[in-house]
Formats: C-alpha cells, structure tokens, sequence
C-alpha cells in the first residue's frame, strides 16, 4: 500500500511540474491581471484587455506625443487634404515582422480594407471613417474617403488601429505576427499570455526612451481573478506587476517600496450608464432623466471605487477636444431623488406600481460595487432593479440584440468607453453602435457626421452640441472617470513603466532590479 | 414524536437483552445525541428563517449601516461588509434562502425519484430495468457535474440553480425509493391487495407509500444537506444566487475579494453552511439509526 | 476474467452512449435560439452566418440525427470550436487534463492515505473515545463547504503563517488545494474504511488466526491487508467520481488552472461546445475510472464471481 501511495503522490507532482512549463525568470517581466485577452485579432475586438496585449505585439501606423500630437509610427509621415478626404502615409523603410515578413504599404492597406469590410464585421469599422478607396504606390498608402474625417489620424494612432501582419490571419486562425516590441510565443487561455523581446525591434513611439529593443527578455501576462492572490503574487515577487485590488492599491500608494501608477493623464476613459432605449417606459424621457437623478455617483466612487476615481457628467472622457465639466453639468442630472420620484410619477409610476427593470452589466472591480450601490438608490425612488451579470465579451452580444428590441423588460446598462479622441461618440451611437446602442435620431446623426468635417474651436462646440444633446436626451448618464484596467503597481525597484494613452502599459523601458 | 420516541424505545431494549457491552452503549448514545443535537441545530434555523426580519439588528440589504469593512464588535457583532451592510443581519437573512433552496431542491429530487423509482420497482419487468438503468448511469456522475450542466445551459440564477441540484439528485432518490418498493413489493399485503381488485395507482398510493415514507424521511433529511452545500457551490462559483441576495455562498464568493483586509467577510457565512449542513447530516443519521437501523445509504 | 473485462467494456460502452446523448441534447436547453445566443463576438452576425453556424452543429437535422451527427464528430476527435478564441475544445481540454489529473489524485492520496489509516484505527479500537471523535470528524469532514474550507486554508497557512503561496506556478501551490480536496473526502474515506474493517475484523479466519495465537502485527498484515486492499479499491471507487467533481470547486477556489476552472469560464462565456465538451471528458473520465477500478476489484477479490 505504501509504494502505492508514493508512486501516486509522485505521478501527481510530477505532472504538476509539466503542466507548468512557465517558471519565472529574473529577465521576465510577469503582469498579473484580473482577466484576459478576448482575442489578439485588431478587427474582431475592442476591449481594453485585449488591447494592452495587443500593443505589445502591433505596432500602429501613426503615433501620438505627450500633447496628443500625431507622429509617425509605421508610417514615417503622413499629409491631409484641406477636405479632410484624402490621406496619404509613407512607410518607414525596411519595417520587419517577427515572422521576417516585411510590413510595407500594402500590409496596412490589408489592415484597413480588413477592417472596414463589413464581412469582417468588426465594431470599430465606423471609427475608419467611411472610406472609398485605399491605393498602394511603391511605399506610399492613399486613402480617401467619401465624407470628411479630420480625426483619422488619430485613430489611427490608437489601439483600436493597430497593425497587424497579414500573416496572422490563417482562415479561421490567429496567429499573431505583428511588428511590435514583443513576439508572440504562446496563449494559454485564462491562465498566461508569453511574449519574448524582439531583438530587432526599432522604437519611433515618443513616449518611449528606449530606441531598441525591450530590456527584459519576455514579457508575460498572468491571468489572477481573485485581488488577494494578485497581491500576495506581487508581494512574493512571483509577479513583477500586478492589478491591485481597489482596497489595497490606496494602502500601497503609501508605501515607497510600492509604486503605483494610474493611466498617467490619457487613461480618456468614462463609464456612463445607457439604456434600451426602444423599450417603454425607457423610450420616455423623463423616465431616463429619473433614474439618472436616482443615482449619486460620488457613493460609487467612494463605496465602490475607494475614492480612486472622479464622478463625471460629461459623455466626453476628460482631457479630449470638447470636454468641458462646466456646461455638463447644467444639462447632466444630478443626484436628487425628490426629483426621480417626482418624474415617475408623472411617467405613471409610484409605490403602488413600481418601475421593475433589469440592470445589465459584466463584472468588474469596483462595478461589482457599483451596481450594488445603483441597485440600491433606485430601490429608494420605488424601481425595482434585477441585476444580471455576463462576461464582457458575452454581454456584447447580448446588448447587441436587446438594444435593438422594442419590447420585452426594459433594462438599464453600464459601460465604459475609451479613446484619444470625441469621435468615439460616433463609434457608440451611430446605428447600430457599438453593443446595439446607436440612437435612431436624425439630428444626432448629422451632428456625428459634421464634427468629424471640423477642427479645432468650431469641432469642440460641435461636440458640446452633441453632449448637451445626448445629456438633455438622458440617452446616457455618465457616471466616473476612469474606471477600468487603469491601475498597475509593482516593486519601487522596477522602473521605467509608462502608461500610454487609454492605459495601454509600454514595457520597453522597464529595467528589473 | 411519540412515534420517533417509540422507535427510539425499542433498539434500546434490544440492546440491553444482548448484554450490550458499554462501548455499543455509547454508540447508542452519540447516535441519539446526534439526533438531538442535529434536530435542535435545525430547529433554531428554521426559527431564525421565520423571525430573521425581528432578529436582524439591521436591514440586511442597507447600504452604509455601519463603515465599510468594519471589524466585528459591540454594533456589529460579525463586522460588516464591503457596503457597510450588517453581516450578521445578512447571515440571518440568508437562512431562509438557504432553507427555500432547500425544501425546493429537495422538493423536485423527492417528487421526481419517488415517481421514478416507485414506477421502475412496481412496473418491474424490461420498463422498470431500462428506467433504474439510466438512473444508475446518471447516478455514477457527481451530482455537481450534473448540476453545472443544467445551469450552464438554463443560464445561471438562483432558480435554474434550484432547479439544477434538484434534477441532479434525482437519481438519488429514485435509487433508494426503488430498492424500498422493491421490497415491500415483495410483502404479502400488496398482493393481498391487488387480489381484493386495488388498481395499481391506488396500491402505490394507498398501501406502498406509507411504507415508503419512514426511509424517504431519512433520505430527504440527508439530501437537504447535500442540496445546501450543492446551491451554495453553484452560487460560490457565480452561477446561483445574485447580488445582493444574502445568500451564504454568494456572500463567500464576494468577501474572498477582501479575505485579506476583512476576513469576517468570509467566516460567518462559511460557519453558517458548515452548522446548517451538520446539523441535517446529523439529524438525518440520527432518524435513519432510530427509522431503519438495517439501511445503510451514502450520504452524498 | 477476459469474459468480465468485455462486459464490463460493453456496459461503458453503452454507458458513453447514452451520456453522449444526453451532452448532445443538452443544448436544446438553452431558451432562445442557440445559434444566435452561441454567436458572440459578432455584434450582428448575418443570416449566413447564423445558417452555416446551425448546419455546422447540426442543429438544422431533426433530432435523431442529430445525434449521429453530433457522435460523427466526436469520434473523429473533433468536439467543436471554442466560440472565443476559435480554439479546437480538445485542445483547451486536453491541456488542462493533466492539471485537474495532478489536483485530484493528490488530493485522492491524501485523503486515502489519511483516511484509511484513521477508519482502520477507529475500527480496531471500536467503541473508544478516538473512535467517537473519528466519527464526529467523519461528520464534520462530510459537512464542511470545500470553497469555504480552502478559504479557511488559505487564511490560516498562507495568510496569517505565510508558508505557502496564494496561488502560482510554484510546485507548492498545488498542497492547498490537493489538502483542501484531501480533507473533505478524507473524512468519508475514514468512515467507510472504519465500518470495513468492523466487518473484517468479525470474520471468521481472523478470530481463527488470533485463536491460532499468531501476533497480532502477523494477523492484521496478513489477513487484514487483503480485505483492506479490496476496500480501498471499492472506496476509490465510490469516492473517485464525487472527489473529480469536488475539484471542479476547489479549483475556482484557487485559480487552479485544470478543466473546473476552465468550465466556469466556460460556461461564463456562454461558451457551449467548451461545456459540452468539458461534460462528455468529464463523463467520459469518471466511466473509465470506474471500468478500471472494477477490474481491479474483481482481480483483488476472489470471492466475486467473474465468469
């Protein structure tokens, strides 16, 4: 009986020690978050998550500087049209991907006529803009478009552009080659995402100081969901970074041994809360500005998020074109359950026939809390709310259909969204809009449509036309800023982490003690 | 209770006829201790069920009763939790969840393996055989298996998961039901019975069941604690129970967010499905040593 | 016993058939359509889309064929796509295996080797106070929510003592789990082994032996250890299958990254052919464990019948 024992202790160790071939490293630089990637396919995503890993391995074709300035990336330089309806960029020389392809003009021709094709079907096809054509001549890529789009550039710039090399797409398989600082090596859903340096890589990103290839020799991504095991993780160094739980990441704040970084700035994230707005009694004004009186947002930021965020009443994330705290906040509704209560009645409802809705929302720290909180207040003014959780990538889909029905319970939602520009507003709520929820209203859509003809002052009034649209329209109540994967912390003796905009974390510099 | 007493009066005597040494004694005593003990524990949860709205200090679903995370103490006795809420107000509103589960799960298990079992034991023949067989297959999985399955594709809430762990402890009662039936089938009365001109509906029914009843009693007892603890996973892991139902394993699956910071958050709770799930464990053995001292079934 | 073997086979057989049927169905399940519900990540997909998604799974045959249509696949080793990630199921299954496989047999070695021992000791001084407190522990072991228990573990070992870690690749990482698994089903091992070994222990040849006047050790080594081999394999046998589905638990608990955790996000996702996928392994997992221990049981036991 005893060397039976033995031999099944030591078959189960044994297959232990093979099942988890990624030991660290001291030249690995180890990330440990909460949840993963969705997909590392540009086109068929648009989470944050995925896009932190994503920037690691793409590159994009343009970059932006500290001030939010387009520069060159993949492209070396681009020109504009005074219309807004042509563009040109001219590929940097000799770019390689990490299969030892070459990434020239036609490979980011085959990025955006991927992208835009509406049998890819990807959401972030209207951020392209509506383009016409796109043409390769030697090193030089022409694009133009059928209506203005100032804010192409951008975009351009940001994650939800970035370049993937032509060969990763294999019929129904991702394969990620990309031209970035990291190369893929291995996926292991929900547990680890392996990337090592590309030694050959050249930075151009001005937010980045290192001209070369990363320091460290791989780069990995931990999926942890509890916070306690992530900090325990950090604390015994078997992770170099890590997502800090909201409860600990003020404690740490605190602590010089610890250093704790929150989106530098460009995080350009705000959560808001959206409605099925096809659906009665949400389809009645009133009844969207009541609930949006029903809800304090600083009881969010303080029971749910620690204080580690700000309450917002402006659709437009803080710091981008058109923001402006001041003129939200004459149109937003404030906390003021009197007021709640006053307009359903008048919508028809009361104690004796109460507003039952469901609250539609994907788990998240800090959310989780939240929603609890909103389920709450809106119980004080008489709604009863049903709170239903799906994973990000499911509730989509889900809201993707429900946004769109004109009957059945109606249900309320939260959400956030991230950008380096206003444009995002269009991506949102130009029909269908992104998870269902574009808004069938005509003077909202010219209005989507002609700021991105503009720029400067006259494009920054446009978009304050729009907020004060969709905020006197109640068709979303925004609530903090920011919100989401923002936060990162590891040892005071790791430097060199920087965050990019909308929290997209750059490594290249990072030194390990 | 003067039948369970009655019961109880006559293994004794048994006993003492065999000159039973003091060890047996013992056993005797700690089985029927584990009645008392195990009845009594169930008993003050159904007690704290009904009056939970009378006994909780707080409302259980309040926001900012107290701080957030505040450690247990005079005010609040288990601390609070991550809203400031009452934890042992929640615990105490989370008895009747747990009993509601409960007597639901073991409602549909009972009704379902009763039906089945009863069915396949008096039907007999190649029905009856094919019907225990299935029951047998099903019966080799873990019930958590089954249950997963069933609310992975109803969709996870509180009442799929109801649902789920009643289905997946179907086979459990039709098992023991069959074997019982089968039994008394065998007994001279039901013949008796049938020859009087008794349909067949009415001798399940009138003459079988009484019969049946005493071991099902035993068996429901068990199964509630193995309901208990199969809901309380399924919520533990996301897919029963909702926010903010107070419900023990939801609020298990919550408070490890903070295990660190406030680890009240997961010791009440925990202690409560720990003692509700002996206490019927207990009760359950205890009424099957007094019931039907010769049945020996798993208990899970 | 080769006659036994076949049936044996045979019976699993039919076994898998049947539980295959019941995965297949399973889907049917879902409210709503299926198809729409399974094509995530497509924000509208087409009715192309949708219709060549339908036919793939079979869902457009009646019922019954569906059936042949959906085990036509699975015996070509193909149990679908993952719907994120596109992953082939038996891939994300096969590489999680051997985790759930290391979780569960460690936690099996605990508990039986703990357990055993206990239930053996138990049975041997029948009636004593270490026997009454056995049984108290038996029912607490059988009690006792295995998610809270490891939390508590957790609390108490890695927490408060720091000896080992939350969660990692560490090869210490697996004692929590395997011991949070271990104890629970050590207690149910330590009851059924007690009442065993009281069974064994009124047999005939060993009052004969201990009447011949061998040493005790000598009786209870060569007579007991026979009768105990059969009922650890008779336990195992019982045990083996709820011990898998505990891990489904415990492993959440830990982020242990073996196939329960794997089913949760799975089934988080809304990700049905992982699910049924991860049923029918599962399923399949538990059938021939017991085919196994079967034929074990038969070959340890002379007295069962194997013709």
């Amino acid at each position: 009986m005893k060397s039976r024992l033995r031999q099944a202790f030591l078959v189960s160790t044994f297959m232990a020690g093979v099942s988890c071939p990624a030991f660290a490293d001291p030249g690995d630089i180890i990330f440990a978050r909460a949840q993963d990637a969705d997909s590392l396919d540009v086109a068929r995503v648009s989470t944050t998550i995925s896009f932190q890993v994503m920037n690691q391995i793409y590159d994009n074709l343009l970059n932006l500087d500290d001030k939010g300035h387009v520069v060159g990336g993949l492209a070396a330089s681009y020109t504009a049209s005074p219309d807004n309806m042509t563009f040109t960029f001219t590929m940097r020389p000799n770019i390689k991907c990490h299969d030892g392809t070459v990434f020239d003009a036609k490979a980011a021709k085959w990025n955006i006529d991927r992208a835009v094709d509406p049998k890819t079907g990807s959401s972030n096809a209207s951020s392209y803009g509506s383009i016409s054509s796109t043409e390769v001549n030697g090193d030089v890529l022409t694009v133009k478009l059928s209506k203005p789009y100032s804010p192409l550039p951008t975009f351009l710039g940001s994650a939800q552009a970035l370049m993937m090399c032509p060969t990763t797409i294999q019929g129904s398989d991702v394969k990620p080659v990309g031209t970035g600082p990291w190369k893929f090596v291995e996926w292991v859903r929900n547990d680890r995402l392996v990337l090592a340096r590309n030694p050959d890589y050249v930075n151009v990103n001005p937010l980045i100081n290192n001209p070369g290839a990363p320091y460290a020799k791989r780069l990995i991504f931990r999926v942890i969901p509890e916070g306690p095991s992530r900090m325990a993780a950090l604390k015994t160094g078997e992770v170099t970074f890590a997502e800090p739980s909201l409860q600990d990441a003020a404690d740490l704040a605190k602590d010089k041994n610890y250093s704790v970084y929150t989106g530098a700035g460009r995080t350009g994230q705000l959560a808001y809360l959206g409605f099925t707005a096809k659906i009665p009694p949400l389809n009645d004004v009133r009844v969207r500005r009541a609930i949006g009186y029903a809800i304090d947002r600083d009881a969010m930021v303080d029971i749910g998020f620690n204080g580690l965020v700000k309450s917002s009443t402006c659709p437009v994330a803080p710091g981008l074109l058109g923001y402006d705290p001041a003129k939200c906040a004459e149109w937003a509704t404030a906390y003021d359950p009197a007021k709640a209560k006053a307009l359903l009645k008048e919508a028809g409802y009361g104690p004796d026939h109460p507003l039952e809705l469901t609250l539609s929302v994907s788990p998240l720290q800090g959310w989780d809390e939240s929603d609890v909180v909103m389920q709450q207040e809106l119980a004080a003014v008489g709604v009863n709310v049903k709170i239903e959780q799906r994973q990000f990538a499911t509730w989509v889909d889900y809201m993707s259909h429900k946004n769109q029905e004109t009957s059945g319970t109606p249900a309320i939602w939260t959400m956030g969204m991230s950008g380096p520009d206003p444009d995002y507003l269009v991506f949102l709520f130009q029909p269908p809009g992104y998870a269902g929820q574009g808004i069938d209203d005509p003077e909202l859509q010219k209005m989507l449509v002609d700021q991105r003809a503009l720029s400067g002052e006259a494009r920054a009034a446009k978009v304050l036309d729009i907020q004060k649209f969709l905020l006197t329209q109640a068709y979303e109540i925004p609530l903090f800023t920011p919100g989401w994967f923002w936060l990162a912390t590891s040892k005071s003796n790791v430097t060199g982490f920087k965050q990019g905009y909308n929290v997209m974390p750059l490594f290249n510099d990072v030194k390990l003690p | 209770m003067s039948a369970l007493a009655q019961a109880a009066g006559k293994p004794a005597a048994s006993l003492t006829v065999a000159g039973a040494p003091r060890r047996v004694l013992l056993r005797r005593i700690l089985r029927s201790r584990s009645l008392l003990i195990g009845g009594s524990i169930v008993l003050f949860v159904v007690l704290v069920a009904i009056f939970a709205p009378m006994l909780a200090p707080f409302d259980p679903d309040r926001i900012g009763s107290g701080r957030r995370l505040a450690v247990p103490g005079a005010k609040f006795l288990l601390g609070t939790d991550e809203f400031g809420r009452d934890i042992l107000s929640r615990v105490i509103f989370g008895a009747r969840y747990t009993l509601y589960i409960g007597v639901v799960a073991v409602g549909i298990g009972l009704v379902c393996g009763v039906a089945i079992g009863a069915t396949a034991a008096y039907a007999g023949g190649w029905f009856g055989n094919l019907l225990m067989r299935i029951i047998d297959l099903l019966y080799t999985f873990p019930d958590v298996l089954i249950a997963l399955g069933l609310v992975a594709f109803l969709g996870p809430n509180l009442t799929n998961a109801m649902i789920a762990v009643g289905i997946s402890a179907i086979p459990y009662y039709a098992r023991v039901t069959y074997g019982v039936v089968l039994s008394e089938r065998q007994k001279p009365y039901v013949d008796a019975a049938q020859v009087v001109g008794a349909g067949h509906v009415r001798v399940l029914l009138r003459h079988l069941l009484p019969n049946v009843l005493p071991p099902m009693i035993v068996v429901a007892s068990l199964g509630f604690s193995a309901a208990v603890l199969s809901a309380a996973a399924l919520s533990f892991l996301g897919l029963g129970a909702q926010p903010p139902t107070p419900e023990w394993g939801l609020m298990l699956s919550t408070g490890r967010n903070y295990i660190t910071r406030a680890p009240w958050l997961v010791v009440g709770p925990g202690i409560a499905i720990f003692v509700t799930v002996m206490a019927f464990n207990l009760f359950g053995d205890g009424l099957r040593d007094l019931l039907d001292p010769r049945q020996r079934q798993r208990t899970h | 016993m080769t006659r036994f073997i076949m049936r044996r086979l045979l019976a699993a057989l039919v076994t898998l058939l049947i539980s295959s049927f019941l995965v297949c169905m399973l889907i049917h399940l879902i409210p709503g359509d299926p198809v729409a519900m399974m094509m995530a990540q497509n924000s509208a997909p087409s009715p192309e889309q949708l219709a060549a998604m339908r036919h793939m799974l079979g869902l457009d045959l009646p019922l019954w064929q569906q059936y042949f249509h959906y085990m036509g696949r699975v015996l070509t080793g193909d149990l679908g796509r993952s719907i994120f990630g596109s992953e082939p199921v038996l891939a994300l299954l096969m590489e999680r295996l051997p985790n759930t496989f290391a979780l569960a047999f460690s936690g099996l070695a605990i508990a039986v080797g703990l357990g055993m021992p206990l239930g053996f000791l138990a049975a041997y001084h029948k009636g004593s106070w270490a026997d009454a407190a056995l049984m108290a522990f038996a029912v607490a072991g059988v009690s006792v929510p295995n998610f809270w228990l490891g939390l508590m573990l957790v609390l108490l070992f890695s927490m408060t003592l720091g000896w080992l870690p939350v969660a990692g690749e560490d090869w210490r990482s697996i004692i929590l789990p395997a011991l949070t698994l271990g104890v629970t089903y050590m207690a149910i091992i330590a009851r059924m082994t007690r009442s065993a070994m009281i069974e064994v222990f009124s047999e005939d040849f060993i009052r004969t032996a201990r009447a011949k006047g061998l040493p005790e050790s000598l009786v209870m080594f060569r007579h007991a250890l026979r009768p105990a081999m059969i009922s650890v394999v008779t336990i195992i046998g019982v045990v083996f299958g709820y011990l898998m589905g505990g891990a489904i638990v415990v492993e959440n608990v830990f982020s242990w990254n073996g196939l329960g955790r794997l089913a949760i996000q799975a089934i988080n996702y809304r990700d049905y052919p992982l699910i049924q996928g991860f049923i029918l392994l599962f399923a399949t997992i538990i059938v021939i464990m017991s085919v196994l221990l079967d034929i074990a049981y038969a070959w340890l036991d002379p007295r069962i019948s194997v013709a």
